[in-house]
């Protein structure tokens, strides 16, 4: 490693083939459900990046006795040579920046940051949609039970009022939040939310929970409509990076499998909640 | 310094008259040394703000870096704590410092429905909500900040030898949560690792000075702007027992 000072009181680093070979990658693992959920933009941002992971998948009859070996019992989890990180997004954003994806500075990051929180908000916000839905997919992660306090459970013996739910809890909180990532991107100049010349970790952290948004919403084809930016920025990321970058990993099959979630194949029944689902007991 | 004082970008806070959401990042300015313009929003005038499209999300705190706006308390934390070097030494002690700052956040959002009647956003019975949504979330989530600080071998959460911004954030939660809980005196039963990681952050006077204003929720914050020079320690201690008086004496100061 040689360091040369240059004009202008800046300085360079030079390193040799050497050394940079000596120097070894840390062994990641990302322990996960064999889900896409919360797991996958983790995935899709080391394939992405073009580093090597183990990508360990836990079944969910293993949870239990598993769930007191990680920090905040709830997955993804990190392993980095040992240490472990928790947390979605605290764990996408060590990645992005580590292999410099997320944006060329830390105002550009924060920006990043910021609609990558926000989205989030908008999935907490749809929680109660996102649950009657689902069932219980949307705490598959952490594995716990949803308090009965959480939705009214009365409510939802009547089977109608599931699209109740979705007009008065998803409708608004989408046509709320989408504006603001419409907003966002209307600002940007490259058709990234950061406004960076490649994506950084919310574009690729917001496509994939929209793809998660999508795969539960009875209009999924209505998705994106009024909202003719956002979906340009999703098919960007999945036309473009995922199936190219991904095409050149080996092993890099899991990002692009397509997991069925349980019960969108067709409706869910009240019934099918109370018995299949280990959230409300 | 003069030089470095010009090529500083100006930063502009933008909160409510609490301590709240906003406290955090006025801590982290101060103990940074850092100026900021501390914008406060009093609640009768955020309905007209927000309709002006004046914020991005329409919520706060809203950080704004030479006339460029984002929200999201923790990505403005992150910001601040990583520009100013409070970030920790690495990447990987960042993300454990963010992992624990989400985490806070989840426990946060997980007792919400308390809090939202407790403090009269919202009607409701705080007590049956106290017994069914606090303390069981409460009981769940501080034994993983309880084992990381036991992890940790500096008594700081993300194991760095100095505070990083999730030490900050989580204090300065805490506080505003004691104060808010009932049985705040036996608030720290059965964690002695975060009490002592509190007290270190949050010094003992912070008790003494605002009992009277226990239950107080809007009582504003105190943190000032901090003179060049301070060490960190003495910084955090005096900014939080400042009064009015000595806010502008401080001000004078201010290189």
């Amino acid at each position: 490693m040689v360091v040369r000072l240059l004009p202008g009181n800046r300085c360079a680093v030079l390193f040799s083939k050497k050394y940079l070979q000596s120097q070894k990658m840390p062994h990641y693992k990302l322990t996960y459900f064999d889900l896409r959920g919360r797991g996958e933009p983790v995935r899709m941002m080391f394939a992405i990046a073009g580093v090597p992971f183990e990508d360990k998948r836990i079944e969910k009859a293993d949870w239990p006795e598993l769930k007191k070996t990680f920090p905040f019992g709830a997955l993804p989890v990190l392993e980095v040579d040992g240490v472990q990180i928790g947390q979605t997004l605290a764990i996408v954003r060590y990645v992005a920046r580590e292999f410099g994806f997320a944006g060329p500075d830390n105002l550009t990051a924060a920006l990043a940051d910021a609609l990558a929180d926000q989205f989030v908000d908008f999935l907490t916000s749809t929680e109660k949609w996102i649950i009657s839905t689902a069932g219980d997919l949307g705490v598959a992660a952490s594995g716990d039970k949803v308090s009965p306090s959480h939705f009214d459970r009365l409510s939802l013996l009547v089977a109608y009022l599931q699209d109740e739910i979705y007009n008065t809890v998803y409708a608004p909180a989408r046509e709320k939040h989408f504006a603001y990532f419409e907003a966002a991107l209307a600002k940007s100049t490259t058709g990234w939310y950061a406004g960076t010349l490649e994506l950084t970790h919310a574009d690729v952290v917001i496509a994939e929970f929209l793809e998660f948004v999508s795969r539960l919403d009875k209009n999924a084809d209505k998705l994106f409509e009024g909202f003719p930016l956002m979906e340009a920025q999703y098919k960007k990321v999945y036309v473009i990076y995922v199936i190219f970058f991904s095409s050149l990993i080996p092993n890099c099959r899991s990002t692009l499998r397509r997991d069925p979630m349980p019960n969108t194949e067709k409706r869910i029944h009240i019934t099918d909640i109370f018995e299949n689902s280990t959230v409300l007991q | 310094m003069n030089e470095a004082l010009e090529t500083m970008p100006h930063y502009k806070l933008t909160y409510f008259d609490l301590r709240g959401r906003g406290e955090p990042i006025r801590m982290m300015f101060a103990i940074a040394g850092v100026p900021f313009e501390d914008k406060r929003v009093q609640l009768q005038d955020w309905e007209a703000m927000a309709k002006s499209k004046a914020t991005p999300f329409d919520a706060l705190p809203m950080l704004e870096v030479d006339g460029v706006k984002f929200a999201q308390t923790l990505a403005i934390l992150r910001y601040i704590a990583r520009e100013t070097g409070f970030a920790g030494p690495d990447n990987l002690t960042a993300a454990k410092a963010d992992a624990l700052a989400d985490q806070y956040a989840d426990f946060v959002m997980a007792f919400m429905p308390w809090h939202i009647v407790n403090a009269g956003y919202a009607p409701g019975d705080k007590d049956v909500l106290y017994d069914s949504t606090y303390v069981p979330t409460k009981a769940k989530h501080f034994p993983y900040f309880e084992a990381a600080l036991k992890m940790s071998t500096t008594g700081w959460y993300a194991d760095t030898p100095e505070l990083t911004h999730v030490d900050v954030f989580i204090a300065a939660s805490l506080e505003w949560l004691k104060r808010m809980d009932k049985n705040g005196d036996k608030f720290f039963d059965g964690f002695p690792l975060m009490e002592a990681h509190y007290k270190k952050s949050l010094t003992n006077k912070i008790d003494s000075c605002w009992n009277e204003a226990e239950s107080d929720f809007l009582r504003p914050s105190q943190t000032a702007k901090v003179p060049r020079g301070e060490t960190r320690c003495s910084v955090l201690i005096r900014c939080l027992v400042l009064d009015t008086a000595s806010y502008s004496l401080i001000k004078l100061h201010v290189v």
